[in-house]
């Protein structure tokens, strides 16, 4: 048996089903809205680059918090990401270079 | 189907990471289970650490990372407008990335019902779940999330999708813009509103550069 697996914690349960709940709305809100409205092109344009600018958000919080270390393995992944556009060797490559560099440095 | 393996490397990982950042394994599990989306879901964990958790956030920014689905459910919907909604509401609770673009695919090429995007749930779900539960398992024992890179897995997830997002020159003002919403907010603001400014930045500057480009043409 995996230990913690019957472990919950209320906040957690409710954090996490209240992702369930936002993600599932997400998802069938397209359908459902096209059903009432059209999305106009604007309104399409900037909801993804919504989407785009919280991923860009992310990583560049990860950046201004993170040590030398993380900087070397995001720069690796990104670089190798751009080369050959496979995302999980560009981040096993990040994460060996960071774990690398706090072993060693 | 080969892109649904594909799910289990990043399945472990989040259960790897998940654990990582003070989660219990049936918390992992039942992320998996409810929200199942991957970048919202490892999109959190960067939230996961602070206590009392702040779960208002967390919901928040699950919502942010998933709104694309929404623009996603609008671009189907001329194809399954003919289908009653009883039908697709549930159907759509499994729509992945790559699930809705070999869907929008399929239904190009003239396909009309939702076989298609309820084979690619059945696919991956299982698969993400899995993963999930064996590397919450792996690493029960207790991780050192910096001694073993997690947290630059976190942030490698987000990277490499923002290369991967990238669709050419309309994208790189918005993409300041995020940036330096980011920093301002890291700056000046408490807590984590620079996930939200970072968007909202994004998505204005997307709108301001899209309507000088109409007046261009």
């Amino acid at each position: 048996m995996i230990e913690g697996l019957t472990t919950f914690d209320t906040a957690a349960v409710i954090a996490i089903l209240g992702m369930g709940i936002v993600t599932y709305a997400t998802r069938a809100g397209g359908f459902w809205l096209m059903g009432y409205v059209t999305l106009s092109p604007k309104l399409e344009r900037f909801l993804r680059q919504t989407a785009g600018g919280v991923l860009v958000a992310i990583v560049v919080a990860a950046v201004v918090k993170g040590d030398p270390a993380m900087w070397a393995g995001l720069a690796a992944a990104i670089g190798i990401m751009i080369a050959i556009r496979k995302s999980m060797t560009a981040i096993s490559i990040g994460m060996i270079v960071a774990v690398a560099i706090r072993y060693f440095v | 189907m080969p892109y649904s393996i594909s799910a289990l490397p990043f399945g472990l990982a989040f259960g790897a990471a998940a654990l990582g950042v003070g989660m219990t394994p049936g918390e992992a599990i039942l992320m998996s289970v409810a929200a199942f989306a991957g970048s919202a879901q490892f999109a959190v964990l960067a939230l996961w650490t602070a206590m009392p958790l702040p779960v208002a956030a967390i919901i928040l920014t699950a919502f942010l990372v998933n709104a694309r689905h929404i623009v996603m459910g609008a671009a189907l919907y001329p194809y399954i407008s003919n289908l009653p909604l009883r039908q697709v509401l549930p159907v759509s609770a499994g729509m992945t990335d790559a699930g809705w673009a070999i869907t929008l695919q399929a239904m190009m090429n003239g396909r009309r019902d939702l076989g298609i995007l309820l084979g690619t749930m059945i696919m991956q779900w299982p698969v993400w779940v899995g993963g999930t539960a064996v590397g919450a398992l792996i690493s029960s024992g207790g991780l050192d999330v910096k001694r073993w890179g997690l947290d630059v897995l976190i942030a490698g997830v987000f990277a490499t999708s923002v290369v991967g997002l990238y669709r050419g020159r309309d994208d790189i003002w918005p993409w300041i813009a995020a940036t330096a919403g980011t920093v301002g907010a890291l700056l000046w603001l408490p807590g984590n509103w620079y996930i939200l400014i970072g968007g909202i930045c994004a998505g204005l500057a997307g709108l301001i550069t899209s309507r000088d480009e109409e007046k261009a043409a």
